[in-house]
């Protein structure tokens, strides 16, 4: 695993979060996120990268844990693939094993660690 | 003046096969002729595999050839691996079940192509094709061998020692059994790749349409278009017979039964992840030759396959490239021909699926017209002899 963070980090660029996040992909109170993938345009059926960047209370990056996942809402099903997430710099975190199998409506779904429970945050993504 | 004539005899002939269609240009729009090249090019660029080192390798093409049509490679001695995948069945048997020392529960896939896949068998049991080249020789209902009669055969007959040692550099003996096993695997493997799948009428259209060669797009029959419409369109078809082989490689339930006998199932994908956790020969382990090891890009999908509960009666969603000669289809062969395969999709009892496929699989009520379209289309997908 460790050796698979090291390839991971020689890929995108990668720098601590920049919080707050000016225009964020997904936001709930006072957490938000923001992600690129790798490649950005995904080929349905290949594996691609995550980056993610992440903000919590009081404007500083989150640095707990991160669940993430994607399904299609209209189909009622998710990937066949379950995603690990690397923390590599404060609010910056890369997830690996994303596999899209269907075109159309999909979504990403986050789960983090908020101080008052578990914060859920989503954005949609549409894979030609 | 007889050109005239016969020019005149063929369009009141194609009037006549269509006559719904007369003089109706099947045009497409900028979404669909999109989508309609993602089904290209073909054949795809050449590639080799990481994880076997005579991926690619002319001696080890050679001896897998040789292995192939090696009927000792069985304990019996009667059955080899073209026993059941026939290069003049492309590959297949044509059986609904394959038989091999004893009877089995799945269909014979061809191995056109196969070398593209990431996951082998109608449950991707395994994540290499040298170790599902492995999977037959030990599954007891195939060839019931094992790898020590395999190391005895290969080290036995001079022939095939000295290929095995010019391929490897080194003796099946020095080698040790399971290391042997796993070397024929590969050089099996190796021969596989080389099955490529000839360019078809619709590969020429596809590429005339990239092209914008209109007299080129001409030549691809209004039927197989109509249909090539109804697969990307309303059939819902590409949703998972997708990119240049029609499949996006993946598992689904389309409604077939996975009863095998009273009492029995196939458990399709949840098996096929089960077994390929608890085995030793993937990109995973000790045997892959990827330098870099099970870090390797290629081994991704290997690390985070995920077994759940919709893995249950899925099966993989097969190649549809040379499709007309591959019947029965099916995992388990119970569809005879590709009308029956139409009509299963035009009819699909909605009850029988996973409550996620209900929601993209529905009944296409097709018009009989439309079931040709269909099944022109299928055809165009397999070479023109
Ligand atoms: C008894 C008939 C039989 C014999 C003999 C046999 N196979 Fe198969 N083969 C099958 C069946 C059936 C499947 C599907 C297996 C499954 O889904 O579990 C299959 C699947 C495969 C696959 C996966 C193809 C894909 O695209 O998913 C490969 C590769 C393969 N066989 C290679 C071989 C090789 C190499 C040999 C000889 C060492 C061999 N087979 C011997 C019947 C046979
Ligand atoms: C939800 C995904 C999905 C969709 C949508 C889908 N298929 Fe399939 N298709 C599959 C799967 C999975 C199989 C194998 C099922 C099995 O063996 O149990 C299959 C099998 C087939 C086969 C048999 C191939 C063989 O070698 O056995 C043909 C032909 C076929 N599909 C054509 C079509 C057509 C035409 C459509 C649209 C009307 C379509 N499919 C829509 C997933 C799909």
């Amino acid at each position: 695993m460790i050796t698979g963070a090291v390839a991971l980090l020689s890929t995108p660029t990668l720098a601590a979060a920049n919080c707050p996040i000016d225009a964020p992909m997904a936001a709930a109170g006072d957490y938000q996120l923001s992600y690129t993938l790798t490649p950005a345009l995904p080929t349905v059926g290949q594996p691609f990268q995550m980056t993610i960047e992440a903000c919590g209370p009081a404007n500083a990056p989150y640095t707990g844990p991160i669940l993430v996942d994607a399904d299609m809402p209209a189909h009622r099903h998710g990937m066949n693939y379950k995603p690990t997430v690397i923390s590599t710099l404060p609010g910056t975190y890369v997830a690996e094993g994303f596999l899209l199998h269907m075109p159309g409506d999909w979504r990403f779904k986050f789960r983090l660690a908020g101080a008052d429970g578990p914060v859920r945050l989503a954005h949609g993504h549409v894979q030609p | 003046m007889i050109r005239l004539l016969i020019l005149a005899a063929a369009m009141i002939g194609a009037c006549a096969n269509a006559p719904s269609a007369i003089a109706q240009d099947v045009s497409f729009s900028e979404t669909e002729r999109a989508a309609i090249l993602r089904f290209g090019p073909w054949p795809p660029l050449p590639s080799t595999d990481a994880s076997n080192r005579v991926s690619g390798d002319e001696k080890a093409i050679r001896l897998g050839l040789q292995l192939f049509n090696d009927p000792r490679l069985s304990p019996s001695g009667r059955v080899a691996c073209a026993s059941c995948h026939q290069p003049e069945q492309a590959f297949a048997d044509g059986r609904p079940v394959a038989i091999g020392v004893a009877k089995g529960v799945r269909n014979t896939p061809s191995l056109l192509d196969t070398g593209f896949s990431r996951w082998f068998g109608w449950a991707g049991a395994n994540d290499t094709l040298w170790g599902a080249s492995i999977r037959p020789i030990t599954a007891a209902a195939e060839m019931a061998s094992a790898a020590e009669h395999v190391q005895t055969l290969i080290t036995t007959d001079t022939t095939l020692a000295a290929a095995f040692t010019q391929t490897f550099g080194a003796s099946a003996k020095a080698m040790g059994a399971e290391p042997a096993l796993m070397a024929v695997g590969k050089a099996l493997a190796a021969y596989q790749e080389t099955l490529i799948s000839k360019r078809t009428s619709f590969d020429q259209f596809r590429d005339a349409l990239a092209a914008g060669d209109t007299t080129g797009t001409s030549k691809y029959a209004d039927s197989a278009k109509r249909g090539l419409k109804l697969f990307i369109g309303e059939g819902r078809c590409s949703l998972c017979h997708l990119g240049p082989r029609f499949t996006n490689g993946e598992f689904d339930d389309i409604g077939i039964p996975f009863f095998t006998g009273p009492g029995k199932v196939d458990k399709g994908r949840y098996a096929g992840i089960q077994y390929f956790k608890k085995s030793a020969f993937t990109r995973l382990g000790a045997y892959s030759d990827d330098p870099a090891g099970k870090d390797s890009p290629a081994a991704i999908p290997s690390h985070h396959v995920a077994l759940q509960g919709r893995a249950f009666g899925s099966f993989k969603v097969p190649s549809l490239r040379g499709v007309q000669e591959t019947a029965p289809y099916m995992h388990n062969g119970t569809l005879n021909t590709l009308p029956e395969v139409i009509d299963h999709y035009s009819k699909m009892d909605q009850d029988r699926l996973h409550i996620d496929d209900a929601a993209i699989l529905r009944p296409l009520n097709l018009t009989p017209q439309q079931a040709l379209d269909l099944e022109a289309f299928l055809r165009s997908l397999s070479p023109t002899k």
